[in-house]
């Protein structure tokens, strides 16, 4: 056998010491300062202008920065915030806005009317915002702290779509010569409670407290926005307490159950889970195909097997629960109460009646004319959303509707569906898909307004089109009282129930994760990444903290140092298996 | 044909490879089904001003022929455009300010594991049937053929949960200011450690597997019975007679992984949240930045022809019957 010569050995020692070193460095990390709060997410921001960015995860940078005029809680109500109050004029064609006078700058220049003034104008001088934007025919300062919009016609949104538009800087911006090109990558100056500290790309956003905060002492002393790519890291990263708070998704929730110190709050968002159909095409451009398909698809084992329980079964009105009441509860799901059996006899015989049968018996229906009911569903590859499809297909299937589904990535699905503008033609049968909306019933006004058609919209893509919906959603805009205004909203939950321009199966929840030991007073049913909350958490105090007995269990700060008879453990394990390596290596050659 | 010779005529293979790729990376977004403003815009819905707007920002209004033209002299500038998700920012400033984090994962991750490999292979081929080489080989198999991501995730479990020795993410801890390059060497190299030992331990099992059994082959050769006959030391034959030998095959795995890990290194960034071209690249697709997927596979592509043509000689040098 061969001796191992000397200079390998050195080079054995060498690699098995390389490999050790990163456990000395360990010694050197630095702690948390006081009050941290760290949060999760799994993308990076892309840029940090408001106006430009589409990423979410700049959003929760972007945020913490800037504010706006008012703040819209899940519950619907406006808490004032940069405007202590607002006015709307009876014929909801102005709208003034009354500024708090503290307001000022991170760079303590103060925050005034004239901000306001030109945010707008420059939005509208770059078409940015448009669907805010283009009802403006005015906007001017009436005086320091006052600022009044007028409005083309009469237009309701106008208030939730102001109050919710970030309101930057002029002395900064109005420098800038191109605010479309501008990233706002560098040192941002915001009103917000934080201040900018550094972005390091690709890992974390850091912000700083603003000490000069115009509405108070902010409690919190840095929050870190900090980027992991794999959910089952960010999964580990808050189970050690290494970041505070996360957004997560039904099939992750089972790793956090029975974890000590980490709980899990449902929020209601106004996102809609539904099937889109080309009207344009058989067999969808049948009222009562589509009918039919409402009835039979088991919306309950959407919301229980894609989406394991979370969520609440969609109505055919294309309203959430969120919406409070706007919702028309006579628009609910009609196969509610229904079995399986009495939900598919239904169906059938709705179209039985409209002589939709299996003239050929091959177990699909057709028109009579040698069309049969068959259509391709475009299904993301997302394990939820192809479960969906499949209950869908299921559905359909029970009633002579033969659906194929045709996986495809999210974002050829976007650009098939909605396409870009008028150089698309809609080529698709049926999809499946999400869609997100602001808290206020206009949005059925771009989904479904058709005269002209919002292109890129539902009804457009859908090619749906009816003049008394379009009557009703534009009185739905322009009618000020509340009252008149819930009724035509819940009129027009009617027509879009008996036409089904598309099939709400699932109302969304957003799913959040959060340790409890950090932080108390939560801000539950909120957004617990938002500024709103984050103003509000207290932090929790650190006796509670030290005196728990399984505090060996939960890494804080504290923590820390329990982390060291561990890596004790782990290093005398290398160390015992490179030795054992050595030797072993060493009895082989002799 | 002699040396010089042959590396111009390798050279001149990998510049029309290079021509190639550069054609192709043009083409093909163009043989997509649309038009490349569907591409460029994604699921964006944007005014026609805006559209417009960008369709004279990206060149599009004009014939293919001038943006080929155009797309060559701003290529040969280093230009590779702009991206989309991060607009305005140039594509090439992207990959630059993320390729440094790639090549010191990938570096130290290959020269460790080939050396380990070489070593290991070396001594199991040379004990054949022995414990040593059973294991060598069994353990080998057994790593190559595990996923790559679950190692990967494997190891984060493990020494970054249960035995929480190793950060869960990034190559850089968060808020941390370095007062001189060694405080910050340590931070990367804690960081960073999990990230090198996952891609060592799974290319090592390859380089093992391969060195351990061209060693076997060359162990057979009659040049090797010779030089024991002669009574050469069983060190000299070991290494200078017959690792040297095997080792052809292998330099030309390494130089040929080193430019295909460029790109390959997605898992590896992707399970670490770590910030280099691999997670630039899946971002990049995943968000339909066609720019910036261009500019990243053109760089791929051109990383693997050059280590390919840097093999080709490094082969050559080693292996002199090559050329001929």
């Amino acid at each position: 056998m061969i001796e191992m010569p000397s200079k390998l050995k050195i080079l054995s020692i060498t690699l098995t010491i390389l490999f050790l070193i990163p456990s000395v460095v360990f010694l050197t990390y630095a702690a948390d300062e006081e009050y941290v709060l760290n949060i999760g997410r799994d993308q990076d921001p892309d840029v940090l202008n408001p106006f430009t960015t589409t990423a979410a995860a700049s959003g929760n940078v972007i945020e913490k920065m800037y504010e706006t005029l008012f703040y819209v809680r899940n519950d619907g109500e406006f808490v004032p915030w940069l405007a202590d109050s607002w006015e709307v004029s009876d014929d909801a064609k102005e709208y003034t806005f009354y500024l708090n006078e503290d307001a000022a700058w991170s760079d303590e220049e103060p925050l005034t009317a004239d901000d306001v003034v030109y945010t707008f104008q420059m939005l509208m001088d770059n078409d940015l915002e448009p669907s805010t934007t283009r009802e403006i025919v005015t906007v001017e300062a009436l005086d320091a702290h006052t600022v009044k919009f007028t409005t083309n016609s009469s237009f309701v949104p106008f208030l939730y779509r102001a109050g919710i538009t970030y309101i930057v800087p002029e002395h900064i911006w109005s420098e800038l010569d191109d605010v479309i090109a501008f990233t706002n990558n560098e040192n941002p100056i915001g009103s917000g409670p934080f201040v900018w500290d550094r972005w390091v790309e690709g890992q974390y956003v850091s912000l700083l407290k603003n000490e000069n905060y115009w509405k108070g002492e902010v409690l919190v002393d840095k929050v870190n926005i900090i980027t992991y790519r794999s959910t089952d890291a960010q999964a580990l990263a808050l189970k050690v307490g290494e970041i505070d708070v996360t957004l997560t998704d039904p099939s992750q929730v089972g790793t956090y159950v029975g974890v000590k110190d980490v709980s899990i709050d449902q929020t209601n968002v106004n996102r809609l889970c539904y099937m889109g159909w080309n009207l344009r095409r058989w067999p969808f451009s049948s009222n009562e195909v589509r009918k039919a398909i409402a009835l039979a698809v088991d919306r309950r084992d959407v919301v229980e097997s894609a989406y394991l329980g979370y969520g609440t079964i969609g109505n055919d009105g294309y309203v959430a629960p969120i919406l409070g009441e706007y919702m028309n509860p006579d628009t609910a799901w009609k196969g509610l109460d229904m079995t399986d059996e009495e939900r598919y006899a239904a169906a059938n015989k709705i179209l039985d009646d409209a002589g939709i049968i299996d003239t050929d018996g091959d177990g699909i229906r057709d028109d009579g004319a040698g069309n049969p009911c068959e259509a391709d569903m475009l299904a993301a590859s997302s394990s939820a959303f192809l479960r969906t499809c499949e209950v869908v297909q299921e559905g359909c299937e029970a009633i002579g509707i033969k659906i194929n589904l045709v996986p495809r990535e999210i974002g050829t699905i976007i650009v098939d569906v909605y396409g870009l503008g008028e150089e698309y033609e809609p080529d698709f049968d049926c999809y499946y898909m999400t869609c997100g909306y602001i808290l206020d019933p206009d949005y059925l006004y771009m989904e479904y307004f058709s005269d002209p058609h919002v292109i890129g919209w539902n009804g457009y893509s859908g090619g749906y089109s009816n003049p008394e919906l379009n009557d009703l959603l534009i009185l739905a805009r322009t009618t000020g009282d509340i009252d008149q205004r819930i009724e035509y909203v819940h009129d027009i939950q009617e027509i879009i129930a008996e036409d089904l321009p598309a099939l709400n199966l699932r109302n969304h929840v957003a799913l959040t994760v959060y340790r409890t030991d950090k932080y108390d007073n939560w801000q539950l049913g909120e957004d617990l990444l938002s500024i709103y909350n984050i103003l509000q958490l207290e932090p929790a105090g650190p006796e509670e903290i030290i005196v728990t007995e399984t505090v060996t269990e939960t890494v804080t700060e504290q923590v820390e140092v329990e982390k060291t008879p561990s890596w004790v453990y782990a290093l005398v394990g290398v160390l015992v298996i490179a030795v054992g390596a050595l030797g072993y290596m060493y009895t082989q050659k002799k | 044909m002699g040396m010089k010779d042959f590396i111009i005529k390798r050279s001149m293979f990998a510049l029309v490879a290079i021509i190639v790729v550069f054609v192709f990376n043009f083409i093909l977004p163009r043989l997509m089904p649309g038009n490349p403003m569907l591409f460029i815009m994604g699921g964006v819905k944007l005014q026609p001003e805006t559209r417009e707007m960008l369709k004279l920002r990206f060149g599009l209004d004009k014939s293919v022929w001038e943006q080929f033209i155009a797309y060559t002299r701003r290529t040969l500038q280093g230009d590779l455009g702009i991206s989309f998700s991060h607009y305005p920012r140039p594509v090439t400033e992207l990959v630059l300010s993320r390729m440094p984090w790639t090549l010191a994962l990938l570096i130290p991750s290959v020269l460790l594991s080939a050396t380990l490999g070489i070593i290991i292979g070396v001594f199991a081929a040379w004990n054949r049937g022995g414990k040593f080489d059973t294991a060598v080989t069994s353990i080998g198999l057994f790593i190559w053929s595990l996923p790559f991501f679950w190692l990967a995730l494997m190891l984060l479990l493990v020494f970054g949960y249960y035995y929480p020795i190793f950060p869960l993410r990034g190559s850089v801890s968060i808020g941390m200011d370095y007062p001189n390059f060694l405080s910050f060497f340590k931070d990367w190299l804690w960081h960073s450690t999990l990230p090198i030992i996952s891609l060592t331990i799974w290319n090592y099992a390859g380089y093992a597997l391969m060195m351990r059994n061209t060693m076997v082959d060359t162990l057979d050769e009659d040049y090797i019975a010779t030089a024991t006959v002669k009574g050469l030391s069983e060190r000299t034959i070991m290494f200078k007679h017959a690792a040297r030998n095997a080792l052809l095959p292998v330099v030309t795995q390494i130089t040929l992984s080193l430019g295909f890990t460029l790109s390959g290194s997605i898992f590896t960034e992707t399970v670490f949240s770590y910030p280099g071209i691999g997670l630039l690249t899946y971002d990049a697709v995943m968000s339909r930045d066609y720019p910036l997927t261009q500019g990243l596979f053109f760089i791929s592509a051109i990383a693997v022809i050059l280590a390919n043509l840097f093999s080709d000689i490094l082969y050559a040098r080693l292996d002199p019957r090559v050329r001929y």
